[in-house]
């Protein structure tokens, strides 16, 4: 932008003309009004009096001049004191008129000889005003402003006392200045008619002047000052071309200067051309419309120049516009960058946007962008991920693609969303195969795929990214998340040279250690003990205080069970339990468990002192594991281990007491899955213990039922009652009591899992479904993630297949497939399913179903059930030829099925026939009919009828 | 202002309540140029009106209001005989109003704020009713009444408690005056005292009624008067709802939108600094202040943007530095705001620094000792 070359010739303009302007009117009013009429030789002295004032009320100004200048020529020369007075008025007026006609030596003759007389008139001040007006109408600005002085000092006191002429004085002095283009000498002017001027308008037009001088002079404090001034609307700064173009300039240069805060408030300033022609135009339309009324106001002469001076002034300011080209877009391209360069993101990116939308075509791609970066700035994310993905659709390949592209995925990696990562970063590379960022990207790619599991992406990503640049900056990372990604895909052995490589060529890198760690992970991975322990050890070394160092002592020590070397390996066990801050509660429970495991296995079967020392270490062991209670410990199994431990030891009493006082300090506690396993366990042993102290047992099992009732621990209650059951000594009537409290809706809220389970059989067994159901959905509502809520869901299924609900079973089948996914059960939901599917004639969802059932090696059992279901649905489409195939595959591979089998060939068979191929189905039939294995089965004689229908109907 | 003084205002104001509604609550026209009784209550002689009417400026007397149209009666009418015409056949009114502009424009600028409004008031208030009338003379100053009175109930709330209790008593009032106002659909102030009003009633908390005025009209486009006062609504009543995101958003589009209009704009900038807050971004909060108290230094927007920079200053609120820009897109600004805010501080003492642009008026007079020198 230029205009800084354009400011100072528009500067020099807009005041010539302003002033020429103002002369050219009042010449121009002259012109108009016709010649000067002489007083009549018979007219009175009254009649030429009356006719002045006529003719100046009427505006007849060049007649007034005519009568005035009778009546001076009579009176001039009185010595009558109250003629002297009315001849005051007479100069006043023909000077006025003189001026208004444009005879501006006339009108100064006029004035002066009255300044003569009347030195104190009461016009004196004003009049010596329109003597320095009719000067600087006449261009003779020095001679001008030595008047204007003259009168400030020597009226100073009728100044001060009329606000409105003394700020037009000064605003006079500020025009001869300023037509000579002298513009330091106005500030002090400025000043004084900022101050003091009694009206918005002359108050702003002040501010404006002085703004254009301080932003010239670069006083950008002064400037601010002025603000509120300058946005007031309809005001003078609001039109102003020389505000608005000096304002471009200082943001311009400040912009350059990198004085961006400065530049944006500047540039605000600045109103957009149209919006200034509008303003300029309107502004004029105004003025014009108050010179009207100011010509019908008497006595507002002063008033009416000033506003005359208006209109040519904005007239000025509209031809001077006209020269100067649009410049709002670049004025709000900068100022856009202003908010973006002092972070104030969220109005650059709206800005950005706008401009974007509405802006010239040729910055549209940059502004998108630059909309896009800031979003990145702030949160939340939305406004930054649908621009980038705009940029990405608007212009695939443009000049920021590369960047955006980048930006927008490390978004998403920040957002954890890993397959938006992908997404995006796939893409780019797709429209752009040199991204500028390659190395970035495909080790974004290389990591979001990891996280996704996508381990051999991951790996492509990461390789290419090595191989095909090598020496990038990411090189030790792509080794490392390559090593990662093998590492969890269980590709051990090609996992350890990518952390071996970080370890010899990167010793410095951050992942150095981990790697060293990993590699070690690996060969134990690999089942490569040796080699583990070597690098184990070897780690343990070089990073003694590494927080891997539970874990490697945990492979330790299980390197050291592999050998055999119990002891070491209880020994590692024992450093990982004491590194325990470091491993997350699955390794630490393994820790404890497995080396307990390991004591006993030292302890031997044999009784002796070694045995009894190596319990008693596994006793303390759980007793520190209890005690220390960490979240998601296994308390129950500890208990479990510490009892039978004891009961090892041959301390049945012991072991039974430390069950029973397990159970009373956690059986209140519903949620503690693991107390109805030692409940379990807990009868088998009082069930196995010496008669004495299995009676003993289960008395104090009664006597702990009766405090738990007394207690109103409702929920221990009712696990006491359901192992009574198993109590030896327990009487019918006493059974029939307890079934009676367990099994009832009150009992329900406060049944553990064991206990809803038994409440589930013995309701669904006495047909009492409203209470199973109850049961099950407290179970499900209250145990959501356990297996207990496994079989709960299985049942409400069944219940609501039997009822014809299928949306409510495929609820519960769907939770479970999905929830349980390895589980048996989750092959029982799959068929269900597909059943249910069939039945509604869903026969994708229902192929999908009994197709995942095949697809787990654990489920075999199912497989002829799930290949039969194929076959029906296979039938329901219509697809004999497919079905007839699923129908075979059953007979011959799962010969062992025999009701699916036989059920098949006869399934088969009616395939077949349906594809006319009546032969092959007979010898299908007959194959069934012959069978040994399938004699005596209903399907055999099914199948004799329909061979004897297909001869019939093939003859 | 004195006990009487503030009884007149509100008589004014009440008065002005009145007429607006009796104004738009007349009842169906009566025909055109019939003498007819005047079905809404005239004002004594009546409002001496020019009114322009096929090219010709006549002088009429305004009654009142009969539904739409507009009852007079002519200068040498016999007593009680009037008649009615469409406000269609208006090119132009202008009241006969007195108002002292310059006493208005002295009250403002010492900011007193109620003062200034009792100036303007009782010469308009018979105009009120009338507002609609194209280009007419009084619109402007209704619009002025209305803003000093919402400025005066601001600055009551930021008052002492007897402050405070009038403040929604001067709401109401520039509530009544701008709705008025807002009836001049044939100027760009009609719209813009109607959201002007709107945000009177988010003022007086009453959120719904604002809601439902501000989805009445139509939203303005860029380049319309009231785009800006709009957003500015629409992010305050947004606020208001702490619905700071979607506040900032609307705020965002009156700051980019209105940098030319002193009754939006630095509301819009504070607005957004209080979202900025909301939204935990108290480094650009400390930005938004710093510059509100820097451009509009000696204004109501000024003194509590100083006010609330001190109190984050003295907290601490932004004082950890920022992260570094690493993607940068260009340079980045390397200005250290702590330090810069610090100094304006320190040097925002009573009385400006270089160039005193609100000296006392004794110094009138001075131009002649200091023309040509440095002030």
């Amino acid at each position: 932008m230029s205009a800084s070359q354009r400011l100072g010739g528009e500067r020099r303009e807009v005041s010539r003309f302003t002033h020429r302007r103002a002369t050219t009117a009042a010449l121009l009013l002259a012109g108009v009004v016709a010649a000067v009429l002489p007083a009549r030789a018979q007219d009175t002295v009254a009649d030429v009096r009356r006719a002045a004032q006529t003719a100046l009320a009427q505006g007849a100004y060049v007649d007034a001049v005519g009568y005035l200048t009778q009546l001076v020529e009579w009176y001039k020369d009185s010595k009558i004191p109250a003629i002297i007075a009315e001849l005051e008025g007479v100069y006043y007026n023909l000077g006025l008129c003189h001026l208004l006609l444009g005879q501006f030596g006339e009108a100064r003759q006029a004035f002066e000889e009255y300044l003569k007389r009347y030195k104190t008139g009461f016009r004196a001040a004003e009049v010596q005003a329109f003597v320095g007006d009719s000067l600087r109408y006449e261009k003779k600005f020095k001679d001008a402003l030595d008047v204007y002085r003259k009168g400030l000092r020597t009226y100073r006191n009728d100044y001060l006392n009329n606000p409105d002429l003394y700020t037009d004085v000064l605003v006079s002095m500020v025009r001869c200045y300023l037509a000579e283009d002298q513009w330091k000498p106005t500030e002090p002017l400025l000043v004084q008619i900022f101050r003091f001027a009694p009206d918005a308008h002359r108050r702003n037009w002040a501010a404006s002047l002085l703004t254009i001088l301080y932003l010239n002079e670069r006083r950008l404090e002064n400037v601010y000052r002025l603000v509120p001034v300058l946005l007031q609307p309809n005001s003078f700064a609001s039109r102003s071309v020389a505000l608005n173009m000096a304002a471009l300039n200082t943001g311009d240069e400040l912009f350059a200067d990198e004085k961006y805060r400065d530049a944006l408030w500047i540039y605000r300033l600045v109103y957009p051309h149209d919006l200034l022609q509008m303003n300029a135009e309107r502004q004029l339309e105004m003025l014009q419309r108050r010179v009207e009324i100011l010509q019908r106001t008497p006595g507002a002469v002063r008033a009416l120049l000033r506003t005359q001076e208006s209109v040519s002034e904005a007239e000025a300011e509209l031809e001077a516009l006209k020269k100067i080209p649009n410049y709002d877009s670049e004025l709000f391209y900068r100022i856009a960058r202003g908010y973006l360069e002092i972070r104030r993101y969220r109005e650059a990116s709206e800005f950005f946007y706008d401009l974007y939308q509405d802006g010239p075509k040729e910055r549209a791609e940059e502004c998108l962008y630059l909309s896009f970066q800031s979003a990145a700035k702030f949160s939340p994310k939305d406004k930054a991920l649908a621009r980038g993905h705009e940029y990405m659709d608007v212009y695939p390949g443009g000049r920021w693609y590369d960047e955006v592209t980048l930006a927008l995925g490390q978004l998403y990696a920040s957002l954890k969303d890993w397959p938006k990562v992908i997404e995006v970063l796939t893409k780019a590379l797709e429209i752009s195969p040199q991204h500028k960022d390659i190395v970035e990207v495909l080790f974004l790619l290389g990591y979001a795929s990891f996280m996704e599991e996508k381990f051999a992406d991951a790996v492509k990503h990461l390789v290419r990214m090595n191989t095909d640049y090598p020496g990038n900056e990411r090189e030790p990372d792509g080794y490392y998340w390559t090593g990662m990604a093998l590492l969890f895909d269980k590709k051990y052995d090609e996992g350890t040279p990518y952390f071996d490589r970080v370890v010899r060529d990167y010793p410095d890198c951050p992942f150095a250690e981990d790697a060293m760690f990993r590699a070690a992970s690996c060969e134990f991975g690999a089942s490569r003990f040796l080699e583990a322990q070597t690098r184990l050890l070897a780690f343990v070394r070089r990073y003694p205080e590494s927080k891997l160092l539970g874990e490697a002592f945990l492979m330790l020590g299980d390197c050291a069970g592999f050998f055999g070397e119990l002891e070491e390996a209880v020994r590692y066990f024992r450093r990982s339990i004491e590194l325990g801050d470091q491993l997350n509660i699955e390794l630490y429970n393994y820790a404890y468990f497995r080396s307990a495991e390991m004591m006993k296995e030292l302890g031997g079967a044999e009784d002796g002192p070694k045995r009894t020392r190596w319990l008693e270490e596994i006793i303390a062991h759980f007793r520190r594991y209890i005690e220390a209670n960490r979240e998601g410990s296994n308390l129950a199994m500890a208990i479990y281990w510490v009892g039978s431990t004891y009961w090892d030891l041959g301390e049945q009493e012991r072991a039974l007491a430390y069950y029973r006082r397990a159970i009373e300090e956690y059986g209140g506690n519903r949620a503690d899955l693991g107390i109805d396993l030692i409940f379990e366990d807990w009868v088998g042993r009082a069930k196995a213990a010496e008669r004495d102290i299995g009676e003993a047992a289960w008395r104090e099992m009664r006597e702990l039922l009766r405090r738990a009732l007394s207690e109103r621990n409702q929920t221990l209650a009712l696990r006491i009652m359901r192992m009574l059951f198993f109590d030896p000594s327990a009487t019918e009537p006493e059974k029939t009591a307890w079934m009676r409290v367990l099994v009832r809706p009150e009992s329900v809220p406060h049944g553990s899992p064991g206990v809803l389970e038994t409440i589930i059989i013995e309701a669904d067994k006495a047909g009492n479904r409203a209470l199973a159901r109850q049961a099950a959905e407290e179970m499900i509502k209250a145990f959501t993630e356990t297996d207990y809520a496994l079989s709960a869901r299985m049942l409400l299924a069944r219940y609501a297949i039997e009822a014809d609900d299928a949306p409510t079973a495929i609820l519960h089948l769907n939770i479970v497939r999905e929830v349980y996914a390895t589980s048996p059960q989750a092959a029982e939901a799959l068929l269900l399913l597909g059943r249910l599917y069939l039945k509604q004639r869903e026969l994708e969802k229902a192929d999908a179903a009994f197709k995942d059932v095949l697809g787990v090696k654990e489920w075999r059992p199912h497989w002829p059930e799930a290949l039969f279901g194929r076959g029906e649905v296979a039938v329901a489409n219509r697809k004999f030829e497919t079905a007839a195939a699923y129908f075979e595959r059953i007979y011959v591979m799962y010969s062992g099925a025999k009701s699916f089998a036989a059920r098949a060939y006869i399934e088969r068979a009616k395939c077949l026939s349906r594809l006319f191929e009546h032969q092959k189905a007979m010898e299908t039939l007959q194959e069934l009919i012959n069978s040994p294995d399938y004699e005596g089965m209903a399907e055999v004689g099914e199948a004799k009828e329909l061979l004897e229908q297909l001869r019939r109907r093939s003859g | 202002m004195t006990r009487r003084a503030l009884r007149n205002l509100w008589v004014a104001l009440a008065l002005a309540a009145a007429v607006v509604r009796a104004g738009a609550q007349t009842p169906p026209t009566a025909p055109a140029a019939t003498p007819a009784a005047p079905a809404a209550p005239a004002a004594g002689a009546g409002l001496r009106t020019f009114l322009t009417m096929e090219n010709v400026a006549r002088e009429v007397f305004l009654l009142g209001r009969s539904g739409p149209d507009v009852i007079y009666r002519t200068p040498n009418a016999p007593p009680g005989v009037s008649a009615t015409m469409k406000p269609d056949a208006i090119q132009r009114a202008e009241f006969d109003i007195k108002l002292d502009e310059r006493q208005v424009f002295s009250l403002a600028r010492r900011r007193e704020w109620r003062a200034a409004a009792q100036a303007i008031l009782p010469a308009i208030q018979p105009a009120l009713p009338y507002l609609d009338l194209p280009e007419n003379n009084a619109v402007e100053h209704a619009m002025t009444a209305g803003l000093y009175l919402r400025k005066a109930a601001q600055l009551a709330a930021r008052g002492d408690v007897r402050a405070r209790e009038d403040a929604p008593r001067f709401l109401t009032a520039a509530y009544n005056v701008l709705v008025a106002a807002g009836r001049a659909s044939w100027h760009y102030y009609g719209d813009v005292a109607r959201i002007r009003a709107v945000l009177c009633l988010i003022d007086l908390g009453r959120l719904d009624d604002a809601e439902r005025e501000l989805n009445r009209g139509r939203e303005p486009e860029q380049g319309d008067a009231a785009y800006g006062p709009y957003w500015l609504a629409r992010g305050e009543l947004l606020f208001a709802r702490r619905k700071y995101l979607e506040a900032m958003d609307a705020a965002v589009r009156a700051v980019l939108y209105e940098t030319k209009d002193v009754e939006t704009f630095p509301d819009a900038l504070i607005l957004t600094a209080r979202c900025y807050e909301e939204l935990n971004e108290l480094h650009r909060t400390r930005d938004i202040y710093y510059e509100v108290a820097r451009l509009f230094r000696g204004t109501d927007w000024g003194d509590l943007a100083l006010d609330r920079l001190r109190r984050i200053q003295r907290e601490g609120m932004a004082s950890e530095k920022e992260e570094a820009i690493l993607t940068a897109v260009f340079f980045g600004s390397d200005e250290d705001m702590d330090e810069i805010i610090k100094k304006f501080l320190e040097e925002s003492g009573p009385e400006p620094k270089e160039v005193d642009v609100d000296a006392p008026p004794q110094e009138m007079g001075a131009e002649t000792i200091t023309e040509g020198a440095k002030p």
